[in-house]
């Protein structure tokens, strides 16, 4: 029984002092220590090894240990309603990991800073994107952005508006007919072979004062300002277009004629008639204008409820809208140029559909007096004379002077009753009109004040001009004399 | 929250007060002479009294188990309560697979053997406590002197300088007596594990206590 290796002797004796073994490895094991003296006294030794631990000392009984459980207990259990995830002991621990913590990120960020940069960098273009594209996919984008005064002015004279200047289409309006207006979006209305004038040219012609330029400016700009809210369209299919502005081109140019002279007007007129526009000065009628040139203002009201002209493939509608003009034209400033191409072919194709659905739908008309109709590339809206001019509840203010250098004003208000609506709104109406005349009373005060301080200072420079002329005349008579 | 634990401890106190089942109070003495399962069964069943019967019938046991692994009267106390404390938390998920001290005894190890496992990273982090103690512990693994310590000191420094895994069966069957089955359960390997581990923990344990029993020998 040589043959046993190391373990297995080891095993066998540790069995045997356990008393594990069976008779069969028992007779193995008394076989091997007889022929190895070693194994035998190793055997010995642990059976004297057991022994003693047998014999080990024990802890003294403690009579208390269950008292001191049970309060330990009691205590685990108002831990357990602790609600920090830990028992309170940690709350040192747990503070020292989180500062360490803290302070490892706060290195980290700070080593990684370059990439950590590029990356936000990245993203936040990706948000750009992301929300440039949002923007195109179901908003609504006004019609006319990035409208200037030459835009207006040649609107005021034509009629016709492009929608941009990379757009093929455009809007025309148009007096149709004596029962109303007409507005034509497409090709065909941008295609009129008009020479292009600016407000240099105008200028150029009937050479306005200082004073009257900046009152065409003022009006310019408020054109700008209702042509900005005057048209919307919208990704899923809808335009909506303010009737209003059927006249606002006539209103405009009203206006330029009211500021000039009469001997600026004929040179206004020879200038219209030249250009071929669509209006040309009445010198039957005095010059009247709807609201008076007013001191250029910043304040502009915007989401205003107004009534629109809504136009959807399979609708017509005219209803109260509320546009957030400020916003909507942030919106458009940053539109790439791509998407802003897309958007006005987009609305071209909404157009040209619209003009060949809409003769087939004859009845595609609204309560008010609005049909749609439809002729080659072009959508047309005939409205109303009657729904424009009178069903608008929109005050008409007539301004004029009563003569030259006389600085009083005739003021009248015209306000017009809404068919159908509640006293309240009609109060409400008139409220809306006594503040914006308000309004344009003190900006006329101050523009008269203005005009005096001009005027005076005229005067004077005249006065000192004379005065010098004076002088001269008087230094060369002198000067003759002594010859 | 007081109000609570006061109930708590009147019921871990109130052990006899309890009902048998045929709905009669049953007396301390009844109580105490039932089984562990039966009295497990009565804590599941909502009489958290009984967990003093099962406390005081096994605390003594469970603090000779870490007094043979710690040797060290001061914590001991400390680690038992930890221990009965995790028992109690426990016991109403105890799925009878296994008898109820050799559940207990393997919250005793495994509790143990965390407390061996912070020591020895707290020796690692003392750099006074390393100097002081390497030397002296290299000099004890190799051997130990019988010259001023009694055997049961002899033979608590061999089993200290035994590794953990060697120390535990070692333990479990020479000190605690239990079967190689319970010290599998306890331990949570298989029997033939216990039975090389514990050969071989032995056997190191006689080399480093070699000079003892040869001397007991004599």
């Amino acid at each position: 029984m040589s043959g046993l290796s190391k373990q297995e002797l080891r095993e066998l004796l540790s069995l045997a002092v356990d008393g594990e073994l069976d008779a069969e490895r028992r007779t193995i094991l008394d076989e091997y220590c007889a022929s190895h003296p070693e194994a035998l006294r190793e055997l010995q030794e642990l059976r004297r090894l057991k022994a003693l631990m047998g014999a080990r000392r024990t802890v003294p009984p403690d009579p208390f240990f269950f008292t001191r459980l049970s309060q330990s207990l009691e205590k685990s259990a108002e831990e357990s309603k602790n609600l920090l995830p830990f028992p309170s002991k940690f709350v040192p621990a747990a503070s020292a990991i989180a500062i360490v913590t803290f302070i490892g990120l706060g290195i980290t960020i700070f080593l990684q800073r370059g990439p950590l940069l590029q990356f936000i960098s990245e993203t936040s273009t990706e948000v750009q994107q992301a929300y440039e594209k949002s923007i195109l996919k179901g908003s609504i984008l006004p019609l006319f952005a990035n409208v200037g005064n030459d835009e207006v002015l040649q609107y005021a004279l034509f009629g016709t508006l492009p929608l941009d200047k990379e757009s093929d289409a455009a809007l025309r309006v148009d007096e149709a007919s004596a029962e109303g207006y007409r507005i034509e979006v497409g090709l065909k209305a941008e295609k009129q072979n008009r020479p292009a004038v600016t407000v240099d040219d105008l200028y150029a012609e009937v050479k306005p004062t200082k004073v009257q330029a900046i009152r065409i400016d003022s009006v310019l700009k408020a054109a700008r300002e209702k042509i900005a809210r005057a048209g919307f369209y919208a990704e899923n299919n809808a335009l909506a277009i303010d009737p209003e502005i059927t006249q606002l081109n006539r209103r405009v140019l009203s206006r330029i004629v009211g500021v000039l002279e009469p001997a600026q007007r004929k040179r206004l007129d020879r200038f219209l008639r030249e250009h071929r526009a669509l209006y040309t000065v009445d010198f039957d009628e005095p010059p009247s204008v709807d609201h008076p040139p007013a001191v250029p203002r910043h304040a502009t009201v915007t989401g205003h409820p107004r009534d629109y002209i809504v136009i959807t493939p399979d609708s017509l509608a005219v209803t109260t809208l509320a546009f957030d003009v400020d916003s909507l034209h942030g919106q458009w400033s940053v539109q790439v140029h791509s998407n802003m191409v897309q958007m006005h072919r987009k609305l071209e194709e909404f157009v040209r559909t619209q003009a060949r659905r809409a003769p087939r739908i004859p009845e595609r008309r609204t309560e008010a007096p609005v049909r749609i109709i439809g002729e080659g590339d072009v959508m047309s809206i005939e409205v109303g004379r009657m729904f424009v001019d009178e069903e608008r509840n929109l005050p008409r203010l007539v301004v004029a002077p009563r003569g030259r250098g006389e600085t009083f004003f005739r003021f009248e208000m015209r306000s017009g009753t809404v068919p159908g609506d509640s006293d309240r709104l009609n109060i409400r109406s008139d409220l809306d009109i006594e503040a914006q005349v308000r309004t344009q009373m003190d900006s006329m005060m101050k523009h008269l004040q203005w005009m005096q301080d001009v005027q005076i200072r005229e005067l004077r420079t005249r006065d000192s001009l004379r005065a010098l002329r004076e002088a001269a005349r008087r230094r060369d008579a002198t000067a003759d004399s002594l010859r | 929250m007081a109000k609570a634990s006061v109930y708590m401890n009147e019921r871990l106190h109130t052990a006899g007060s309890d009902r048998s089942s045929d709905g009669r109070p049953m007396p301390d003495e009844a109580m105490e002479t039932r089984s562990d399962d039966v009295l497990i069964s009565l804590f599941q069943s909502g009489d958290q009294g009984v967990f003093r019967i099962l406390v005081e019938r096994y605390q003594e046991r469970v603090r000779n188990l870490l007094f043979s692994i710690f040797h060290e009267t001061g914590t001991i106390d400390d680690l038992a309560q930890e221990v009965f404390i995790k028992a109690y938390e426990g016991l109403g998920r105890f799925r009878f697979e296994s008898s109820f001290y050799t559940w207990l005894y393997r919250i005793a190890v495994n509790r143990a053997r965390d407390e061996l496992r912070k020591r020895k990273v707290r020796r690692f982090f003392s750099f006074h406590g390393l100097d002081d103690s390497t030397e002296k512990e290299v000099m004890e693994r190799t051997t130990v002197e019988p010259v001023s310590m009694d055997e049961q000191e002899l033979v608590a420094k061999g089993l200290e300088a035994l590794p953990e895994k060697y120390r535990m069966p070692v333990i479990l069957k020479d000190l605690d007596g239990l079967s190689y089955e319970e010290i599998a359960d306890v331990l949570e390997c298989e029997i033939g594990t216990v039975k090389s581990r514990l050969s071989r923990g032995r056997t190191m344990l006689r080399n480093i206590l070699a000079p003892l029993l040869k001397d007991s020998g004599q």
